[in-house]
């Protein structure tokens, strides 16, 4: 951020800019409020060593997280490890809409959640999930039509 | 209701009240490093608003820079006696399919399903990356230029191969692997016949969008600067490298501000077309290392059999893939039902 402010002004800036919706975000992709509590506080914490060094703090915090929350997801897949987690009770109508998000794939999800919620560009999230561009659109166009049918569905 | 109406609502989230992370931030950065620190309320009420000021004056920049920018008439631009091949995708959504048509946008045909096209030099094979199974990796794949005899080149292994580019000399293909739950993305080769799959780049670093120089001996890629997760965008932004396939050298090419993105050699050796981090296409002169800005934004480019003009997929105004000069006037306009993108372009 081009703000004339010093580290620690800019790091609590960058919180407040970004942390909210990353961490939303990460809850609907993950569908855990424990993992975007993990993933969110893991790359703030991250981003303090490197602070001198990341020269877009804002795209390396999605970055991070994302990935951190990805890694998360396949060790708990993996491991069968079940995650205590808060109980949330998002707005009606945004529950029936959150379920259907579910039942995409997980690069799906992703890429849906952080361009139609986080209004993230392609560009950012090919970045921020380590594909190509025209792989992020290949998900988005699939991620719509595969939400069109669950949503008629129900 | 429209599923974009649906997909809408989850702006909703927005309603979802996140925990103050912040003690568990600064709980773990004493463990791996300075203690975090707190800005006092006041203060933050100060930087949210300096932060919304600075959101505002961006988005009335951006408001004014477009309304005074125009888009140039088409005018006519390549003949029909070349042949492109690109991704498309239906109106209703489906897809995408490797297509191919002339260069003039006559004869279009539909191949089969897949994205990101790259021609054989003979013209008579076409290289792609296509989705395996739910579609949560993608593999390389090849096919003749009618759409016939269609074989896998790479495995599934749970992650992305990507963006294959077939060399020059017609031996090999490069491509972008990301496997699953990494980091960092590598450059491998493989021959068409699957033979012969060999990484070129190492596997700390963030490698990835070759493209051959004419010769074959060099390719020009985008590296990530200490691609390392804990590294990665540190020291800035992607850049453009070449890498010498016989010494393994590298080399950096360029200092772009806003990063660099998914290069293409020009035929005839002298430039490498790229965009930047803000989408706006690039001219690498390889004589000076000089780079020139084109006044178009878009993604996926490549040249024409004669180095002389650019074909791209637009981001802005009218089409998804259009040919233009090496100055950025828009010769051609390459429309049709649904979208297209990211053209490949051989001589017929």
């Amino acid at each position: 951020m081009a703000l004339p402010l010093d580290p620690a002004e800019q790091l609590e800036a960058l919180y407040v800019a970004e942390a909210p919706r990353l961490w939303r975000s990460i809850l609907a992709y993950a569908g855990n409020a424990s993992v975007a509590d993990d993933a969110v506080a893991e790359a703030f914490a991250q981003l303090l060593q490197q602070w001198n060094k990341v020269r877009d703090p804002s795209r390396w915090i999605w970055r991070v997280a994302f990935r951190t929350a990805s890694g998360e997801l396949v060790s708990l897949g993996r491991h069968s490890i079940s995650v205590p987690d808060r109980v949330l009770q998002p707005p009606e109508p945004l529950v029936d809409l959150l379920s259907a998000v579910r039942r995409l794939t997980e690069r799906q999800r992703a890429v849906v959640i952080l361009h139609d919620y986080a209004d993230r560009p392609t560009r950012e999230i090919a970045d921020v999930l380590g594909i190509s561009r025209s792989t992020v659109r290949v998900h988005l166009a699939q991620a719509r039509r595969r939400l069109r049918a669950i949503l008629e569905e129900t | 209701m429209r599923v974009t109406k649906r997909i809408a609502e989850l702006r909703d989230l927005d309603l979802v009240e996140p925990p103050d992370l912040r003690t568990e931030i600064h709980r773990r950065s004493e463990d791996i490093g300075p203690p975090y620190p707190i800005v006092p309320e006041s203060r933050r009420t100060r930087l949210i608003t300096g932060v919304l000021v600075v959101l505002i004056l961006g988005a009335s920049l951006l408001f004014l820079g477009r309304a005074f920018l125009g888009t140039e008439p088409p005018r006519p631009g390549a003949t029909g006696s070349q042949l492109i091949a690109f991704a498309a995708t239906q109106r209703d959504g489906s897809g995408p399919f490797v297509s191919v048509s002339a260069a003039d946008g006559s004869g279009r045909r539909r191949l089969g399903p897949g994205w990101a096209p790259s021609w054989s030099p003979d013209g008579k094979q076409i290289v792609f990356q296509r989705a395996n199974g739910d579609g949560d990796s993608t593999s390389i794949f090849l096919m003749n230029a009618d759409g016939s005899d269609v074989r896998r080149l790479t495995a599934d292994h749970g992650g992305y191969d990507e963006d294959p580019e077939w060399s020059p000399d017609g031996r090999l293909i490069v491509f972008t692997r990301g496997l699953p739950g990494g980091q960092t993305r590598d450059l491998y080769v493989i021959a068409p016949d699957g033979s012969g799959l060999r990484r070129l780049t190492p596997r700390r670093s963030d490698d990835f969008g070759a493209s051959w120089s004419p010769d074959a001996s060099q390719l020009a890629l985008v590296r990530v600067p200490d691609g390392s997760l804990e590294g990665s965008q540190s020291r800035g932004p992607n850049q453009i490298w070449i890498l010498d396939l016989e010494t393994s050298r590298l080399r950096q090419m360029t200092e772009v501000p806003k990063g660099a993105y998914r290069p293409s050699w020009s035929p005839d050796g002298s430039s490498i077309a790229f965009e930047d981090g803000a989408g706006v296409i690039m001219i690498l002169s390889l004589s000076d290392q000089s780079v020139a800005k084109l006044p178009i934004h878009g993604y996926g480019v490549d040249w024409s059999p004669e180095s002389d003009q650019l074909l791209i997929t637009r981001t802005r105004g009218e089409g998804d893939l259009a040919i233009i000069s090496l100055t950025g006037n828009v010769l051609q306009i390459i429309g049709g039902p649904g979208r297209q993108a990211e053209g490949s372009w051989i001589a017929a």
